[in-house]
């Protein structure tokens, strides 16, 4: 890749001008494993571009000091968020995010986003959208992945510029670049472009952006139209947004009066435009086999799967809450939220904090029936086939967890969405939680895990049955090789990791050893777990 | 008009030696609701001149439609017998009014789930049987459940009116016929000896035998002929039915009875003389409209006709005067109180079978006694409809103590443990209800022995539950009921509109509750399934999905989907081997098939995981050939800890196994819940776990590396041992005449169905064929059946075992791997099984 891919490819020049224009010295680049190889010609082209810019600039005395770029790799989270924490220990002011991205919002850092970019043949892809616009009676929504957002602007102009029809395409706004987090303390100016940098991207990006940084501060729901009204008053329209992209429908329409045409491959992006407008028309147009792709049959699968992993939640007793993300703003609140809603279903809750989850660190955890993933949009789906107890998003929970709460269809998939649920503490006073729940799973009825308040009186009882478990564990384990584990999940009623730990067979050491004072400090084994020193070689 | 009020029914209640429980059970089609309607008529609740037309019991308009009965419906009659007939009666009682709790039950195989809710609450059972037909595949089923739940049976022969009628046979030929049919149902009888319940056989001498007309509202055993020539011929009653049956014969001319056919002209058996024959009589006087014979007939038998019922003609003639001189009311209903246990005979020796905990506690004592005074002890054994929409009685029967309204009670479910607080609700009775068709009364409460509608408790019962008063927290539940058919046959629902999927789930709730049989789950593709016995009960269950539980609203319905199971035919050629994702633990497994039959002993309860292990594993080494120290090394059965698989330790000195067991005993729960196959369960498959290296840190061996390994490993286990999908089939039981016969086969060969038997029935052109049809293809079978036969055989079809499909699923184009291909596309899964290289790992 020369010097000038590069710089196209990983926009060197507007990353430079956000850079000094804001004048960060501390920045930290975040590169996903793809990309990673790229990663030192990206720092240095930029370090160039920077001192080149700064030369033209005025000089002020604090930009004297040098620009640190620091380099951030193998991301704790999905590699499509910023990662924050990682930053905030190199004590960055801002981070460069390079490769795709959820543009969920950050709580602690301004982002810059570079999002690639890809080849579009934007002369094909507009001849094709036109035709399937004459085609369909429908009014077309274009949405595309972010490493075709470059191309966008060509493929509108094209289009309007050979309107021969009335053709009715909206086309999604280009995403800012720029990224203000939510949680600016210091309330420190953040120039986003430089009007007076001029290049042909930038013109188009500038108007918008003005408009997308206040939006940003305005509380825009996934997936939930708000009204804006133009300065004018007069045309009102309906306002959405998703994964990033955002655009405008006309007031009197809804989004099942439109098709969705996606440009770009398939991304977890697009999944998720297929599950939040789930009654949409999606098609997608391939951008390296340059056509139409119109099977969307897979996409409503993975929404009746979503419902499946919900009515099993429904029968969990025991939920893990997976923290999946340090850095998208409000994950605080809503690990906090799904922790309630668990708990006054009656049912406990475990809270771990891991990276990617992957089935083998799941399973670590086999008292969880159902795990609750906290992470952004695009790395929360996981199919959870290969997992012992699926993940469900913090949406699904509310789904599952909340009395009254109905599957009736609509998805959502960012934080904050209003599901118009009863506050944790209505669902408690509920006295419905008495009546046995209907499971799809046993096919009747089940008991509904008591409520906290009742947890209390019945600690007593549950505390003979734990120890009762206990004792049957210790009976087994005497002769463990003659025992059949007979130990049904169902049939225990196991509510909390404890009794599941009582269930067991094998409980770890013994712990009358431990209790041994005359123990000694020594030195363990040294090297790696694959094969400790003091192991012969095999 | 009703002839009796409630109060007069509810004062009977008291007398528990008055009281008779019954249900009345057949093939389908055998008249059963038909009959019980002119029980019925005896009541007063129904006109006499409709008994026969009406079928009371049939409360559901598609029930009236297809004139076969779908639910089960509990009526109480009310019956005063004379003082005269009750004089030979032995038994306690308690004055001459009864009470009798009649069910009628469906007669055809998809609602046998119905007929054993039925039993479970009845003492007794009239088994009807076609005197042409005979017994059938169905009259055995029912018997035999009916005699499993120590239910006493009485017999009578049905349809008698086709003899005269129809078929015109004469008398020793329909004594020969009806002879068979005893004969036939006492085979089956017979076979069920148990000290408790005695001589369960039947005897027309003995006055168990009724032989009946119930679209003609007529019936009589040997009794009622036996008191009218009693005093003709100067011997007493029991003499003279003892004569009436059998190898006796009178011959007029001599005046004489003898064992033999003397061989003289008029010379005949007793039967036919006395009691065939004048039947035959008065009923082709009355079709000939011979009335001036008829009146001196019928003075000579003491019984007249009203008024204007002397105009009657023809076919409407005949019925008046057989119901007024022999109604079946009379016969049938005399004949249970007779013959079948009251609730507090039966109690005695049900009790063993009924209660599921020590048999010399208070409950066990209270329902041994049938005590009014003990403890609340009910069964609640099916749930009924409300006519307001969504709600539901809980039905069944009080085995002890009282339930009244307002009370409130303790409603243990079918998962209650004793001591625990599972599946267990305290709850009051809003208003307890008595049954009678298509009317319920309130009552203030019902005591033991009696059958029961609750109303206010259906927020916590599924389908069944026993409930106890409040304060009785030592009580044990009443053991759950047995059915004899499986859900096997199953649709994937869904609603038109995506916004309807609230009253989906509702509707499905709602249909779970309403039928014994049929469930309701969801499945991992998100697909709502109902399961039921068949093709016919799924339809049932379909039509009031959307009708009754739905409101209307429309569904969509897949096609019928079945599941598979998959197994393995011979052991892994080779030991697989799968490593940890860490790479620091590797297990080394190996499939095998189960030995013959041991999978159906699984089933069946004989070997699990509860058992004594000393039991099981004699059983296993003496029946299944297995080493004895082996039989003590099973981890575990799956998938739900009970099925027919199992896990087995050949590890010899390995360390830190006992830490993995756990582990291992998940995976293989998860692994034989969802084969590798087409994630359909697994069947008859044995896990040996060869070997296993583990990592020395304890960390590095957790649940997180061990599960998804031990997974992996099963899988490539299962690859590696000719894997085979296993399809369910059925025998299916067709009765036809013989020149449909070609017909029969030529559908049968079409559906990969064969023949395994094919039996005439002795002195009817009919013959009886048993096949056995996989069930995938018996969808329209009966259709086809019909259209092939001109509508002249009636096939019926219960799951009977799991058959493997001898080609290899593997291999994509053999009918099981288009069976595969097809599962795996419904259930979104990847087009290709998983090659085993994704499972086994190399060293």
């Amino acid at each position: 890749m020369d010097q000038k891919e590069l710089s196209e490819q990983f926009d060197i020049v507007a990353t430079a001008a956000f850079i000094t224009r804001n004048r960060f010295q501390r920045v930290a680049l975040q590169f996903p494993d793809e990309l990673l190889t790229h990663s030192v010609a990206v720092a240095g082209a930029l370090k160039k571009e920077i001192a080149k810019q700064r030369n033209l600039s005025i000089v002020d005395e604090g930009d004297n000091v040098p620009v640190k770029l620091f380099v951030m790799a193998d991301t704790t989270f999905g590699s499509c968020c910023a990662d924050e924490v990682a930053a905030m220990h190199a004590d960055a002011q801002c981070i460069v995010h390079y490769g795709n991205a959820c543009l969920s919002r950050t709580s602690r850092l301004p982002v810059w986003y570079v999002f690639g970019r890809s080849a579009v043949d934007v002369e094909d892809c507009s001849t094709q959208l036109v035709e399937f616009a004459s085609k369909t009676s429908k009014p077309l929504l274009v949405l595309f992945g972010l490493d075709c957002s470059h191309q966008i602007p060509s493929i509108q102009q094209r289009i309007s510029d050979n309107r021969d029809a009335d053709l009715n395409i909206t086309f999604a706004d280009i995403t800012p670049q720029c990224m203000m987090p939510s949680l600016s303390n210091e309330k420190q100016e953040i120039i986003p472009e430089d009007s007076s940098s001029y290049t042909d991207r930038k013109e188009y990006d500038l108007s918008r952006d003005a408009g997308g940084l206040e939006e940003q501060t305005a509380v825009t729901h996934n997936g939930n139209a708000s009204e804006v009204s133009s300065s004018h008053g007069e045309a009102v329209s309906s306002q959405y947004s998703l994964g990033g992209l955002k655009w405008t429908v006309r007031k009197d329409t809804t989004m099942d009066d439109y098709v969705i045409v996606w440009i770009g491959e398939e991304r977890p992006g697009l999944t998720n435009v297929t599950l939040v407008y789930n009654t949409t028309t999606v098609v997608r147009y391939d951008c390296t086999d340059r056509k139409m792709v119109t099977d969307v049959a897979s996409q409503s699968r993975v929404l009746k799967r979503r419902y499946y992993y919900v009515e099993r939640a429904k029968d969990a007793n025991v939920v893990g809450i997976v923290v999946g993300t340090l850095g998208v703003a409000g994950y605080a609140d809503v690990i906090h939220r799904v922790r309630k809603i668990v708990e006054s279903a009656g049912k406990k809750a475990y809270t771990l904090v891991m990276g990617k989850p992957n089935p083998a660190k799941l399973a670590n955890f086999p008292e969880c029936e159902v795990f609750v993933l906290v992470a952004c949009p695009q790395t929360a789906l996981i199919d959870s086939r290969e997992y012992l107890a699926p993940l469900l998003t913090p949406f699904e929970a509310e789904l599952a967890f909340v009395e009254g709460n109905q599957w009736t269809g609509a998805y959502a998939l960012e934080f904050n969405t209003d599901l118009g649920h009863a506050s944790p503490s209505e669902v408690s006073a509920g006295t419905k939680l008495e009546e046995p729940r209907f499971s799809f799973f046993s096919g009747g009825y089940v008991g509904r895990s008591r409520s906290a308040t009742r947890d209390v009186e019945d600690s007593n009882s549950r505390a003979i049955v734990i120890s009762k478990a206990a004792e049957h564990a210790l009976q087994l384990q005497a002769n463990p090789s003659s025992s059949i584990i007979t130990t049904e999940r169902g049939a225990l009623d196991i509510k909390s990791g404890a009794e599941y730990l009582a269930a067991r067979t094998y409980q770890g050491l013994d712990i009358s050893e431990v209790g041994n004072p005359d123990l000694l400090a020594l030195p363990g084994r040294k090297g790696r777990a694959a094969h400790y020193k003091d192991e012969a070689s095999s | 008009m009703v002839k009796f009020t409630v109060d007069e029914l509810r004062r009977i209640m008291d007398k528990k030696h008055n009281i008779r429980n019954m249900s009345v059970i057949a093939h389908v089609d055998h008249g059963k609701s038909t009959l019980t309607d002119s029980l019925v008529a005896a009541a007063g609740i129904i006109a006499q001149a409709d008994a026969g037309d009406v079928r009371l019991t049939d409360t559901r308009a598609d029930e009236a439609e297809r004139g076969i009965t779908i639910k089960s419906t509990g009526i109480s009659l009310y019956y005063e017998m004379s003082e005269e007939s009750l004089k030979d009666f032995k038994g306690e009682k308690d004055g001459s009014d009864y009470l009798i709790n009649l069910i009628d039950s469906p007669g055809h195989v998809d609602f046998s789930s119905e007929v054993t809710a039925a039993l479970r609450i009845t003492d007794g059972a009239l088994v009807v049987v076609d005197c042409v037909e005979g017994v059938c595949v169905q009259t055995e089923t029912v018997l035999r459940q009916a005699l499993g739940e120590r239910i006493r049976p009485v017999l009578t022969v049905n349809k008698m009116d086709r003899c005269f009628l129809e078929l015109q046979v004469d008398g020793e030929e329909a004594y020969q016929t009806f002879c068979r049919v005893i004969e036939n149902a006492n085979v089956i009888m017979a076979t069920y000896e148990d000290k408790l319940l005695g001589d369960v056989q039947v005897y027309p001498e003995k006055g168990t035998v009724a032989f009946s007309a119930g679209l003609h509202g007529w019936a009589f055993t040997l009794t009622n002929f036996a008191k009218m020539y009693a005093s003709k011929f100067g011997v007493d009653e029991k003499k003279m039915m003892e004569r009436l049956w059998g190898e006796n014969f009178f011959d007029p001319t001599t005046k004489k009875w003898t064992t033999k056919n003397t061989g003289s002209q008029t010379c005949s058996r007793g039967f036919v003389q006395f009691v065939y024959n004048p039947i035959k009589q008065v009923i082709n006087i009355c079709m000939n409209d011979q009335k001036d014979k008829l009146w001196p007939m019928m003075a000579k038998l003491k019984c007249s006709l009203k008024g204007e019922e002397k105009e009657l003609m023809g076919k409407h003639l005949m019925k008046r005067v057989m119901q007024t001189w022999l109604p079946a009311s009379a016969a049938l209903l005399e004949m249970m109180i007779f013959h079948l246990p009251s609730p507090s005979t039966a109690q005695r020796y049900r009790v063993e079978n009924l209660y599921e905990g020590p048999l010399d506690d208070q409950y066990a004592n209270a329902i041994r006694n049938c005590d009014p005074e003990g403890p609340l002890m009910l069964y609640v054994s099916k749930m009924i409809p409300a006519s307001d929409k969504g709600r539901f009685f809980a039905f069944g029967r009080v085995f002890s103590g009282k339930v009244s309204t307002g009370v409130k009670v303790r409603i243990m479910g079918p998962n209650y443990v004793p001591g625990q607080k599972k599946d267990l609700y305290v709850k009051s009775v809003q208003r307890t209800v008595i049954w009678m068709g298509r009317r319920q009364e309130s009552v203030e409460d019902v005591p033991c022995g009696n059958t029961v509608a609750l109303v206010g408790l259906d927020q916590f019962i599924t389908k069944n539950a026993t409930l106890t008063n409040e304060k009785e927290v030592d009580a044990h539940p009443i053991r759950a009921m047995k059915f004899s058919v499986s859900p096997v046959v199953r649709v994937a629902v869904q609603c038109k509109v995506a916004s309807d999927l609230p009253k989906l789930v509702e509707g499905l709730k709602r249909l779970a509750k309403s039928d014994p049989m049929v469930i309701c789950t969801i499945e991992e593709s998100g697909e709502h399934i109902i399961a039921g016995a068949g093709e016919l009960h799924l339809e049932i269950c379909l039509k009031d999905l959307q009708d009754d539980f739905m409101g209307g609203a429309e569904i969509v319905v897949s096609d019928p989907v079945v599941s598979f199971r998959e197994t393995v035919m011979e052991k892994s050629h080779h030991t697989v081997m799968s490593k940890s994702p860490n790479k620091h633990n590797r297990l080394y497994f190996e499939a095998r098939p189960l030995e013959e039959g041991l999978a159906e002993a699984i089933d069946d309860g004989r070997i699990g995981p509860r058992d004594d292990p000393k039991v099981r594993s004699k059983i296993l080494a003496e029946e299944f050939g297995w080493d004895k120290d082996l039989a003590k090394k099973i981890w575990c059965f799956g998938p739900d800890t009970t099925g027919p698989n199992m896990v087995v330790d050949m590890c010899k000195g390995v360390q830190y196994l006992n830490e993995i067991k756990d582990s291992v005993v998940a995976a293989f729960q998860w692994a034989t819940k969802e084969g590798v196959l087409a994630d359909e369960n697994m069947r008859g498959i044995a896990f040996e776990v060869c070997d296993v290296v583990l990592h020395a840190d304890a960390i590095h061996r957790g649940g997180g590396q061990i599960i998804p390994t031990a997974r992996r490993a099963m899988y490539a286990a299962q690859l590696t041992a000719k894997p085979r999908l296993l399809e369910p089939v059925y025998l299916v039981e067709i009765q036809a005449p013989e020149q449909a016969l070609g017909g029969i086969y030529g559908v049968l060969n079409q559906k990969r169905g064969h023949v395994f038997e094919e039996v005439q029935r002795p002195g009817t052109p009919l013959y009886n064929i048993k096949a056995y049809l996989p069930v995938i293809e018996s969808f329209g079978f009966s259709g086809t059946l019909r259209a092939a036969t001109s509508g002249q055989a009636f096939p019926q079809a219960v799951f009977d075992h799991w058959d493997m499909m001898s080609n290899d699923p593997t291999d994509a184009s053999t009918t099981a791997g288009g069976l595969v291909a097809e599962i795996r596309k419904r259930k979104g899964l990847k087009e290709h099984i998983t090659p085993l290289s994704e499972y086994e790992d190399r060293l």
